[in-house]
């Protein structure tokens, strides 16, 4: 089975992630949800890692993810937990560390042929887009989970807008 | 009074005023707002607790930075959305799509590599 593809929908304001994965949905919605499970998978080889996990699993429950970036700087995810049922769906609230809006992601398991296909659905806009001048470059769960571009690749930016301080390496996603 | 609307303001898209503009979160506020269609200053004020003067000089900010554009319709300014200068903020929403994908490929190799439970 092929690797995870995603796609962002900037009219609709969301980001889709689907992976099929050989696997039954009642252990991929452990590894979801599961504080011994979580974390074993959660993070970037190098980048950052997630160290710990806390899961009051039911509606209006609350949830958080604790970790720490390849620089050492801690980070921590939190939320509530808003609908459950498992092993098909998932969804809770999500609330970052480095942001100052919460947001919600929803995960949708379907059984598929020899496996699993996971489905994550987060909603994007500009109001979740964090302070231009305060968004970090590092210890942080986005830029972290990104591959860093070779130094050779061009920017992605128009040439001649100066500054790099706010900008994050993005690998563009096929 | 003008009966048509009437084009008083045009800037050109500049990347960093755009970032600059969008680093306040009532100016994204309005931008997101603005996402659902044009609205009347007043309209655009109500759903603010910032005084109107205050919601005005956050309407121009975003002018000068070209994403919302302002014409005259009687004795209403109305504000519109230019989604074209959006794009580098758009683009920022990509790192999102990259997160994910890289998570869902984490939770796949977690699961397909039998170290768990």
């Amino acid at each position: 089975m092929s690797k995870a593809r995603a796609i962002a929908d900037i009219n609709a304001g969301i980001v889709l992630a689907t992976v099929d994965i050989k696997a039954p949905a009642e252990k991929i919605f452990r590894a979801l949800t599961d504080p011994a499970d979580l974390p074993k998978w959660w993070g970037q080889a190098d980048m950052y890692q997630t160290t710990a996990m806390t899961a009051d699993l039911r509606p209006g429950g609350a949830w958080r993810t604790d970790g720490v970036g390849a620089d050492g700087t801690p980070f921590h995810v939190g939320g509530t937990y808003t609908v459950i049922d498992a092993p098909h769906r998932l969804e809770f609230t999500w609330k970052p560390s480095w942001e100052a809006v919460e947001t919600e992601v929803s995960y949708t398991l379907q059984a598929i042929d020899g496996g699993t296909r996971v489905t994550a659905v987060t909603p994007v806009s500009v109001t979740t887009r964090p302070h231009a001048a305060t968004m970090p470059t590092a210890g942080n769960g986005y830029s972290a989970g990104l591959r860093p571009l070779p130094k050779t690749r061009p920017r992605r930016f128009r040439p001649g807008s100066s500054s790099s301080r706010r900008r994050v390496p993005v690998s563009l996603s096929t | 009074m003008v009966a048509t609307a009437r084009k008083i303001e045009t800037a050109a898209p500049d990347t960093d005023g755009i970032f600059r503009a969008i680093a306040d979160p009532t100016r994204r506020a309005l931008l997101d707002y603005l996402r659902t269609g044009p609205k009347s200053v007043n309209r655009l004020a109500a759903g603010f607790d910032q005084t109107r003067p205050g919601i005005s000089k956050h309407l121009r900010i975003l002018r000068e930075a070209g994403m919302v554009e302002e014409t005259r319709q009687g004795r209403e300014r109305v504000y519109r959305l230019k989604p074209s200068t959006l794009e580098p903020v758009d683009r920022w929403i990509l790192t999102y799509r990259g997160f994910w994908q890289n998570q869902l490929d984490a939770l796949k190799l977690y699961m397909e590599t039998g170290d768990h439970s």
